[in-house]
């Protein structure tokens, strides 16, 4: 939770820094005759990223939807793990503003408590899964001889290792409040496999352009040259997966959860209340509406965010703005 | 019969009245040719020069009737009377390939490589003659390729266009054109992407296939030495639009358009000594989506006034001048006071260098090779990717470069230059032989980090392409500071030095968030050479850094190079198949045929007397851009072409293309044969420091 946070907020941060430091670089520029304007790459890409609309409003949204899974228990007098058993599966009164399940929970307790496990669980998962495998897939490209053949083995035996089984056992072997902390864990080691795969056949082209060469000759460090060149470049790719990959972490934690080994109540997720509510769909209908707006919104957001991302770091898209 | 011939010879075959040509784009429509006019006559040739851009294969093309359906085309093109605009495509290609036949630029892309030859000539020869037998198409398919100069015809007519070099293909594309008979051939810088002594074979190969169909040409090209020798007029374009016609000469000898001017001006000329800088012309291309008022070539031209900046001139006929057209609103003035480029176009003095007084053996040599060997395996196709041989990529090269001097590796394509590049770079210590940098022999023994990051420091490398060495997503600022960082310089010293080299390469420091896609190519290439620059190395390596680049922009960054090289003294091991271009900036060169060196010494003796028969076919084979030259030049034309670089010589390699070889007696063919040359001082009165040669009999 908290880690996804930090994602965004350095987000921000930066955001607000941005002109910030473009006026520092013009007030220095009279002052000493041997300066420039010069604008930071983040800045450069923060200020790219603002100047999308759709990407602004997706992370408008999901800032909301954070405050939301923060916050918004402190609006309802309900907690998530206290049924009321004088309204069983009510529709939406004032007093249950989204309504009961059957078992009488306030439905917008859970909402609440629910989002913030799949955000976690979604953000972290596919944001941890990129990451490994990005740095996994193109060192193993970039690095060739005895060290790509062996990478490969070790990737090709982990891809056959059963990762539902494992991550079940993980996760119903975890006591007590951490389990989606398990989950979130075993969803990551065994998720990164195939996409790094898939990135080290994308690096080995990539490995021969002629920065990289340049790269190495100017004697720029191997992990700098991954970091720096490598990774960047396959940057539509990753967002691309993360993107795919928050929606991928939700799914299979549902589909945990309905084996009864993901998350396990009281504690809840959305993918555990989408579950419920689609048994009792024709009976209580809000129950399984109000986890599915706001899975909706937070997929929506995510992928608005990860297609802003995507034009801000690409100098062939249109975010550069309007040439003088 | 003769009769009606000289009335043919009188009409033109192909007239060409004011045709427009625009495109859709993003950017709003891009009006590539904007009002064309000529006419072709029978036997002749014309020419159609201009930079990239200017609308010269968009002509060509619409001509044809190749262009996209997103083309929209104006104006008329009249072939023997018949309106070739108002065809549709059924009908244009009954008189594609029989009435006007195309060569394009590669020959690689323009042959199926799943059909042999004798099948893609007869395909062509058929369609438009339903009716031929198939002796008769195997007949003419042989005199055909007889006649292009491809050996053993029986044999290759089965053969795939894989298995043909890239100068063969280019024969059986001039063949397949001239296969009906064509009025008019059209070829597309049918020579770009060959290799100089190939790039003669089959301009020779050209004219040939011209007088034999007496077909009109219509010869596309940038390369002002080419066409200076092919054409009998010219036209030159700017922008999409003719700005310059005239024959051949008259356009050589007196310019009267400014950027004609330029374009002379700009190109290194491989029959002079560099004593003069190069005339770039300011500024860069225009985008044709976005036509400044007034004529286009007005916020480059030097002579512009107002007038220029507020109506476009129409091309007219120049006052004093016979039979010479210009758009331009002083040609008249320029003509009648006879300006040439040194009036029109600003010249600056040289920087002069750090080292011109310190002759060259008692300057510290830089970069020292002493028999350097690459090989590379050639394994099988099978299973079990057995090896079966040595590609020998380079071969006992040895050289040195000595402080704040240019020294040039030139050779056709294959012969190993880029590979002794990447030997020096990769810092490891060579196969056999031995390397040493700034007094560092590189061995196999570990050298410690802190030595290797000192070296690399040293010597860095620029690339041909600065769109493919420029990483696409780092703004400008952090691809300069890549070296630096490397380096580990604090970042006040990073930000300070940025700011010196965005001067010191001529372009503003305010541009440095920017994205490399968002310079122009001249400019990518100067940011390449800056960040090459940035760590201030003793040694720069430069593979092909001008051959991307327009002719008046790479004037601009040889002078750059030269002025650069003045005032750091910084030593360049320059990669160039160029020659011309070798000869204006290095001061040494050496010549590599099938990764060994065959000559060695100063430039302007390598190019006035060569000794090597090889030296002296390319150095032949370079086209100069001064047709009364070209004409009377004598050329040796080589024979045949590389060979394949998994055959293995006990010899010397070139025996098999020699044309000293047949004037020799047995004895000493088979020395030439069974012994290898060693380099060695020539026999002939040794000219100039260090000129040595390979070759036992030159």
């Amino acid at each position: 939770m908290s880690s996804a946070l930090e994602y965004d907020e350095t987000v921000e941060c930066e955001a607000q820094k941005g002109p910030e430091r473009e006026d520092l670089g013009s007030d220095d520029a009279p002052a000493a005759n041997d300066s420039f304007k010069r604008t930071g790459r983040l800045t450069l890409y923060v200020r790219r990223f603002m100047r999308r609309k759709s990407a602004v409003v997706g992370l408008v949204m999901l800032v909301v939807l954070i405050f939301f899974a923060i916050f918004g228990s402190k609006l309802s007098k309900w907690s998530y793990d206290e049924p009321d058993f004088t309204a069983l599966g009510s529709g939406p009164t004032a007093d249950h503003w989204f309504g009961t399940t059957v078992g009488g929970s306030d439905l917008y307790a859970m909402v609440v408590r629910g989002l913030g496990r799949s955000l976690s669980i979604g953000l972290l998962s596919s944001i941890g899964t990129t990451v490994i495998a990005a740095i996994v897939g193109t060192a193993v490209a970039y690095f060739g001889g005895w060290f790509e053949k062996v990478g490969m083995w070790v990737l090709d035996m982990l891809l056959v290792v059963p990762s539902f089984l494992l991550i079940a056992l993980i996760v119903s072997s975890a006591t007590g409040g951490s389990d989606w902390l398990w989950l979130v864990f075993g969803l990551t080691a065994f998720g990164w496999i195939g996409y790094a795969r898939t990135l080290r056949t994308l690096t080995l082209s990539l490995r021969e352009r002629e920065y990289v060469h340049a790269a190495k000759y100017m004697g720029v460090s191997s992990f700098h040259i991954i970091v720096r060149h490598l990774v960047p470049n396959l940057g539509s790719v990753l967002i691309i997966n993360t993107v795919l990959g928050v929606i991928g972490a939700v799914n299979s934690e549902t589909a945990l959860s309905f084996l009864g080994l993901g998350i396990k109540a009281p504690d809840t997720s959305l993918g555990t209340l989408l579950n419920a509510g689609q048994t009792v769909v024709m009976t209580s209908p809000w129950i399984l509406l109000f986890p599915s707006i706001v899975l909706i919104v937070l997929t929506f957001s995510v992928q608005l965010i990860g297609d802003g991302l995507r034009d801000a770091i690409d100098p062939y898209s249109r975010s550069a703005g309007k040439a003088e | 019969m003769t009769n009606q011939k000289e009335t043919q010879e009188k009409k033109p075959v192909l007239r060409v009245r004011d045709l427009h040509v625009s495109f859709a784009s993003e950017a709003g429509v891009v009006r590539a040719v904007r009002g064309v006019n000529f006419d072709l006559y029978r036997g002749k040739t014309l020419g159609i020069v201009g930079e990239s851009g200017s609308g010269k294969s968009v002509t060509s093309m619409a001509i044809m009737g190749l262009l996209d359906k997103n083309a929209s085309v104006k104006g008329s093109v009249r072939y023997r009377g018949e309106e070739l605009l108002d065809k549709d495509d059924l009908a244009m290609s009954k008189i594609r390939g029989k009435g006007i036949a195309m060569v394009f630029q590669d020959p690689l892309s323009a042959l199926t490589p799943v059909f042999s030859i004798g099948d893609q000539i007869k395909e062509a020869l058929t369609i438009h003659n339903p009716g031929m037998s198939a002796e008769q198409i195997h007949d003419r398919s042989i005199e055909l390729m007889n006649l292009v100069g491809i050996p053993e015809p029986e044999k290759r007519l089965t053969a795939f266009p894989h298995q043909f070099s890239g100068g063969m293909r280019q024969r059986v594309m001039i063949a397949m054109a001239i296969a009906n008979d064509p009025d008019v051939i059209i070829a597309d810088e049918p020579t770009t992407a060959l290799d100089v002594t190939i790039q003669a074979q089959i301009l020779e190969v050209l004219k040939k296939a011209q007088r034999e169909t007496g077909a009109a040409v219509i010869f596309i090209t940038h390369d002002l030495g080419v066409i200076a020798g092919m054409a009998d007029d010219i036209i030159v374009m700017y922008a999409g639009r003719p700005v310059e016609y005239a024959d051949v000469d008259s356009i050589f000898a007196h310019p009267a358009m400014p950027y004609t001017m330029g374009l002379l001006g700009a190109v290194p000329r491989s029959d002079r000594g560099s004593d003069k800088r190069l005339v770039p012309i300011p500024g860069s291309p225009v985008n044709l989506a976005d036509l400044p008022q007034g004529c286009p070539f007005a916020p480059r031209c030097p002579m512009a006034t107002d007038a220029c900046r507020h109506e476009e001139p129409e091309l007219k006929p120049i006052s004093g001048l016979e039979g010479q057209l210009a758009a331009c609103l002083r040609a008249d003035e320029i003509a009648s006071k006879g300006l040439t480029f040194h009036d029109v176009y600003q010249v600056d003095d040289r920087t002069p260098s750090k080292f011109a007084h310190i002759p060259r053996s008692q300057r510290r040599k830089v970069l020292e090779l002493k028999d350097v060997c690459k090989t590379f395996p050639v394994t099988s196709g099978g299973f079990f990717r057995r090896n079966v041989g040595k590609v020998h990529a380079v071969d006992g090269v040895s050289f040195d470069v000595c402080e704040g001097e240019t020294v040039a590796l030139v050779g056709e394509s294959g012969s190993g230059k880029s590979t002794t590049l990447t030997q020096v770079m990769n810092f490891t210590e060579p196969e056999s032989g031995s390397i040493t940098v700034l007094g560092t022999t590189l061995s196999k023994k570990h050298m410690s980090r802190e030595k290797r990051r000192e070296l690399r420091a040293q010597v860095q490398y620029v690339f041909q392409d600065p769109m493919s060495s420029l990483d696409p997503r780092l703004p400008i600022y952090d691809v300069l500071a890549e070296p630096l960082k490397a380096q580990h310089k604090s970042r006040e010293e990073i930000r300070q030095r940025i700011g010196e080299l965005m001067r010191l390469v001529e372009l503003n420091p305010d541009q440095v968030d920017r994205f490399p896609t968002q310079f122009s190519g001249g400019q990518r290439q100067r940011i390449a050479i800056a960040r090459a620059l940035a760590v201030n190395p003793k040694l720069v390596l430069l593979d092909e850094p001008v051959s991307a680049l327009d002719v008046s922009i790479q004037a601009g960054v040889i002078n750059l190079l030269e002025d650069l090289q003045n005032k750091l003294g910084v030593a360049y091991l320059f990669v160039a198949h160029n020659l011309s271009v070798v000869r204006h900036i290095s001061s040494r060169i050496a010549v590599m045929y099938l990764g060994r060196l065959v000559e060695v010494g100063d430039t302007d003796d390598v190019f006035d007397h060569p000794l090597h028969p090889y030296t002296k076919a390319l150095m032949s084979a370079v086209p100069v851009p001064d047709p009364q030259r070209e004409r009377s030049r004598q050329r040796v034309v080589l024979q045949g072409e590389l060979p394949s670089a998994t055959e293995t010589f006990a010899g010397c390699p070139f025996v098999g293309r020699c044309p000293l070889m047949p004037t020799l007696t047995k004895e000493q063919q088979a020395r030439c044969m069974g012994e290898r040359p060693s380099m060695r001082v020539s026999n002939e009165a040794s000219r100039g420091d260090g000129h040595t040669v390979a070759c036992h009999f030159a």
